[in-house]
């Protein structure tokens, strides 16, 4: 056989055809990628729901459909109570009115200014 | 300068035209097929990803790229024995030397007169562009080439006269 003939005889044969090269989009890294950007994105938006204050729901004139009317197990704690909506408040008054009223005061002390220190600018000016 | 790049079409050309070539290639490396699919869609994904520029043999490129990812993964993997040692090449029907014998003969052939013989014979590359993708002389080329094409064709032959596998002839001696 001469070297025209075995080359075409080799020729012949046909190498096997590689599987379709994928396409730059869907590499691994860039797939992991993405998934990580939805993770990050869902997990923004959870903590924006969580950190968003609670909306107080419409006002109604009937007790029942406000829920005044009858007894809900509600006990949220001291801590928050000056964070509760207008109708949690109003729940906590009906069901524990002292509680509420000594709770509102602390707060109110915690977050007004001390008149009565001698220190107090009030005081200061008061003298003068 | 963008215009020396490796372009996306540039590579699905490439792939397209010397994708079986170059996989056959790896395979001459590698036993174990999916492996050597997966250095030759290593090789060209990283060129897609990459901005790397042209080289002057683009085809020579592909094979020194596939050779050196073939050896570092033979390198890292020496100690693993392949279960898959399958075909690279489709025998024509007529022919009695099958698609395993040649690739035998192939792999017997030292890397650079195996690298020539792939270059000519399945990328359909000249002496000369074989000599300047491997970066030797054209006379080297040629004569690795020619070296090549007689060891071939002694191996193919010496099994052609070899042992012949069973086959049945039970229509002819009735």
């Amino acid at each position: 056989m001469r070297d025209d003939q075995f080359e075409e005889f080799l020729k012949s044969f046909q190498p096997q055809r590689p599987a379709p090269l994928p396409v730059a989009g869907d590499s691994p890294i860039k797939r992991r990628l993405a998934a990580s950007a939805v993770l990050l994105a869902a997990a923004s938006l959870l903590l924006a729901f969580w950190k968003m204050p609670p909306s107080d729901p419409p006002v109604s004139n009937s007790p029942q459909a406000s829920g005044l009317g009858v007894a809900q197990p509600f006990e949220p704690p001291a801590s928050v109570v000056g964070r509760l909506s207008r109708t949690a408040r109003t729940n906590r008054a009906f069901e524990d009115s002292a509680g509420l009223e000594a709770q509102l005061e602390q707060d109110f002390h915690s977050a007004a200014p001390h008149f009565d220190r001698d220190d107090s600018a009030l005081r200061i000016l008061s003298r003068e | 300068m963008p215009d020396t790049l490796w372009s996306h079409q540039d590579l699905q050309r490439h792939y397209e035209r010397h994708g079986p070539a170059l996989l056959a290639y790896a395979r001459s490396f590698l036993s174990d097929a999916a492996r050597a699919q997966d250095i030759l869609h290593g090789v060209f994904l990283k060129l897609l990803s990459s901005r790397v520029a042209k080289p002057d043999s683009e085809i020579g490129y592909l094979y020194r790229a596939v050779r050196n990812a073939s050896l570092n993964d033979l390198r890292k993997t020496s100690s693993e024995v392949s279960m898959d040692e399958g075909h690279w090449f489709s025998a024509p029907a007529p022919h009695a030397v099958t698609g395993f014998a040649l690739q035998t003969a192939l792999r017997a052939l030292p890397e650079e007169q195996r690298e020539a013989v792939m270059m000519r014979i399945w990328s359909g590359m000249t002496l000369d562009e074989i000599a300047r993708a491997t970066g030797v002389s054209l006379n080297t080329a040629a004569s690795r080439y020619r070296y090549a094409l007689e060891k071939l064709r002694r191996q193919i032959a010496g099994d052609q006269k070899g042992p012949q596998p069973c086959v049945t002839t039970s229509s002819k001696s009735s």
